[in-house]
């Protein structure tokens, strides 16, 4: 491709989603014209409902053959008009990963996904073969090759997804948020191949991501979207040699990494107990082991933890780390091969998890899988209502909770699963909330929200330990975790690597160093 | 085996599923793996047959003792034997009504009794005939563990491609065995959810409560579309099209263990007829 012509052009592209239940129309895209050229890195963002989905699903005539809506305008990608060509004549020419890598893989085994799409355009054997072996080692893939896709982590399904459309030589590569399910220092290598595959293959890449830190160093222009419209379109660089960023840009790469270390330099203090001796742990793990059936590995291994009310703990750790297993553990989901869990004074052993659901609400991952009320209040209602509260109690909650999750310009009898996923996994948040328990745990709550709804998120979240409240988090979003969390606990291969209090902020700390064994511990260092 | 480690980030299905889950693929590289998937399917329908025509004990014992001798050589003989008390409730249910209840009244009589309209009655030929239909069963729920054992899912839908069987059909097939894991896990997350809401699954009846089954249900039709959604894009978007056939990547070739077996399952047929025969005279 050494003809500097565009590789992708939108022309005037409108979109409208068809109404949905509740009778909203939502119109996703608003008059985008658009041009990319061969070998860009284009890094797409916006907050949650700006657009960037739909937009993904228009490079490759997904909108309008697959999704209906009514469409304008015209998108042209490698000379082909989506208007005119179906998705999978696209498939040559663009590839595309989802979100979640779970519903693309759709064979048993890694080789034969990676197989997949090569025998639908008829590649012969030998050459199939050659391509499985390439792909794989560029996508650093190769020792997963004669593994089972059921057993694949969701860093390792995504890469395996990422290599069974770069198996077909697509000249553009499009990522849906490919950041969205992985820890930073993932994101980071993935980043890294991305730029490889730029830099090797000359393929186009175009991601649609809002965590941004470890993509500004290799994207050659970014795009901001809102409300449907692109607001912003900085090209640091002549087209003609994307990559390195100049002056400005290379500001910004170098901004953006540095959060992390500012908060290394605040983990100073370790936590120590014995400053808590006063308090009663409001949950406490005791030598947590377990075992998946089958696994050969322990999950968790020797976990032993205390929570104290008013703490805000985040769980970090890499995929597969064990932080989810440590959650469902906390309100016995699963039982420990070994150990014990203490609630208060009682032990968890003889509860069944609805009845502790009356001191500890645990939000669990993906909204799909806990929305089924026919109006959004009663589907905030539902929990306070299984654990027994008042009528009255309910309502006065699911009116605050509203307000609290950003919900309030939402009818409240809109149904729950006609809404957006940011505004599913909202309600979804909520319905933890509302049940006004003790403790709160949330299992990756950022899954879909962009930066203002995180904000507004950690200062629902600040309120609630400031009520004496317990909350527990595990999230892989670094960024999130180190803007509301006091204590950062980090977990790898089901043990303990740190636990570690640190004191909030300027503003909150005098507030903090009020309360009896508010946190920081001033003992030893 | 790096296969047999499990994703931690995912729920427990419940306790009974699992069990099930010893039925599935092991690796390997014995006779019955380097089968041809179609010489296999082959195998399942003549042994199933021959257990299904012939009822002499005899015969039918023969049949489970070839299945057995095959799990040996495939090295699944101890995945096996765990798998088969799966069916062993129904196993013993078929011998212990048959022994009792079976109209088969020749040969001396050990236990007669009439208990309302029923009249149990244990003869020489009843136990025999209630043997034999136990072993048939057995014939039958081995040859298909040891085909699932040995079969990798998808060769057996490469096959079933190599044998112009439309590709909507034969990936269907394929998606569809594989999801039945997938859906067990969306179902345990969902009653993880729901539990965590206050919902209570562990006591009580289930039934009783509108709300309990609307709790599950919904979720759960909700993911399943979502899911199929999702996938039947993300495979248009890899060219996937109903209609056009496609190349196969590493079909199997017919060769010297498909003969091999061949002449197995010949020689079974053969020994079938010719005990039958004697046992009938």
């Amino acid at each position: 491709m050494t003809i500097p012509d565009p590789v992708i052009t939108i022309r005037d592209l409108s979109f409208r989603y068809p109404k949905t239940l509740s009778g909203r129309q939502v119109t996703a895209l608003n008059h985008i014209s658009l041009m990319v050229r061969p070998g860009e890195c284009v890094l797409v963002t916006g907050e949650s409902g700006s657009g960037k989905s739909t937009l993904a699903r228009c490079l490759n005539g997904l909108i309008p053959h697959a999704t209906k809506g009514s469409i304008e305008g015209d998108v042209i990608v490698s000379g082909m008009n989506t208007k005119e060509y179906d998705t999978p004549d696209f498939a040559r020419y663009v590839g595309m990963v989802f979100q979640d890598p779970a519903y693309q893989l759709v064979t048993g085994d890694v080789e034969s996904e990676i197989a997949f799409g090569l025998e639908i355009q008829n590649i012969p054997d030998q050459e199939i073969r050659t391509r499985i072996a390439e792909t794989a080692e560029l996508l650093c893939i190769s020792h997963l090759l004669c593994r089972s896709t059921s057993g694949l982590s969701w860093g390792e399904r995504q890469r395996v997804a990422i290599a069974s459309v770069v198996a077909l030589r697509p000249s553009i590569l499009v990522l849906d948020e490919p950041f969205s399910g992985i820890d930073a220092a993932a994101a980071q290598n993935l980043a890294g191949i991305l730029e490889e595959l730029r830099v090797k293959r000359g393929t186009t890449i175009i991601i649609f991501e809002h965590r941004t830190a470890n993509l500004l160093p290799v994207a050659s222009r970014q795009i901001v979207m809102a409300g449907g419209t692109i607001v912003s379109d900085m090209r640091p660089d002549p087209p003609v040699i994307p990559g390195r960023g100049s002056g400005g840009d290379r500001e910004i790469s170098e901004a953006a990494p540095s959060c992390t270390p500012r908060r290394e330099t605040l983990h100073e203090s370790p936590a120590i107990i014995s400053a808590e001796a006063a308090h009663v742990p409001s949950l406490s793990l005791r030598d947590i082991s377990y075992r998946y059936p089958g696994a050969r590995v322990p999950a968790l291994d020797g976990i032993t933890l205390d929570f104290y009310p008013g703490e805000i703990a985040v769980i970090s750790g890499p995929n597969g780390s064990g932080k989810t297993t440590l959650l469902k553990h906390c309100n016995g989901l699963i039982r420990p091969d070994w150990g014990k869990v203490v609630l208060g004074t009682e032990s968890l052993e003889k509860k069944t998890v609805a009845a502790t659901a009356h001191t500890i609400g645990l939000l669990n991952q993906h909204a799909d899988y806990q929305i089924f009320e026919s109006t959004i209040s009663e589907e905030l209602a539902f929990g306070p209502r299984n654990i027994k509260k008042s009528p009255e109690e309910i309502e006065k909650i699911v009116f605050g909770i509203r307000h609290r999750c950003a919900l309030d310009h939402i009818d409240p009898s809109t149904p729950p699963l006609s809404l957006s996923g940011g505004e599913k996994q909202r309600v979804a948040l909520g319905s933890i909330l509302a049940m006004d328990t003790p403790v709160v745990i949330l299992d990756e709550p950022t899954f879909g929200l962009d930066h203002t709804l995180k904000n507004r998120l950690s200062g629902v979240l600040r309120i609630l330990s400031d009520t004496g409240k317990m909350v527990v988090i595990a999230t892989h979003d670094e960024e999130f975790g180190a803007a509301c969390g006091d204590r950062f606990i980090r977990i790898a291969g089901g043990r303990i690597i740190s636990d570690i209090r640190t004191p909030r902020g300027p503003d909150q700390e005098d507030k903090r160093a009020a309360k009896p064994g508010g946190g920081e511990s001033t003992g030893e260092s | 085996m790096s296969h047999e480690e499990q994703v931690p980030d995912t729920g427990v299905p419940a306790r009974k599923l699992r069990r099930l889950q010893i039925l599935r693929y092991y690796p390997g590289d014995s006779f019955l793996h380097r089968l041809d998937p179609r010489t296999k399917l082959l195998a399942l329908v003549v042994v199933s047959i021959v257990a299904f025509l012939f009822s002499a004990l005899a015969v039918l014992v023969l049949v489970v003792l070839f299945e057995v001798s095959l799990a040996v050589t495939s090295g699944i003989a101890k995945k096996f034997l765990v798998a088969l008390p799966l069916v062993s409730p129904l196993f013993i249910l078929v011998i212990v009504l048959d022994s009792f209840f079976s109209k088969a009244s020749s040969g001396p009589v050990w236990f007669s009794a009439t208990i309302g309209f029923l009249h149990p009655e244990v003869t020489q030929a009843g136990i025999i005939l209630a043997l034999a239909m136990g072993f048939r069963l057995l014939a039958i729920c081995s040859i298909s563990i040891l085909f699932l054992m040995t079969t990798s899912q998808d060769d057996f839908i490469r096959s079933l491609r190599g044998m112009r069987i439309p590709p909507t059909i034969s990936f269907s097939l394929g998606y569809a065995l594989r999801s039945t894991n997938t859906l067990t896990e969306d179902g345990s997350q969902i009653m993880d959810a729901q539990r965590s809401r206050g919902l209570e699954l562990d006591r009580g009846n289930i039934i009783k409560n509108r709300n309990k089954l609307a709790a599950l249900f919904i979720p759960a039709t909700v993911s399943l579309l979502k899911r199929s959604k999702n996938t039947a894009d993300a495979m248009q978007a890899r060219g996937f099209r109903q209609s056009v056939s496609h190349s196969s990547y590493k079909t199997q070739k017919f060769c010297q263990p498909d003969l091999l077996m061949g002449l197995l399952l010949a020689a079974l047929v053969i020994a079938s007829l010719l005990i039958n025969s004697f046992s009938l005279s």
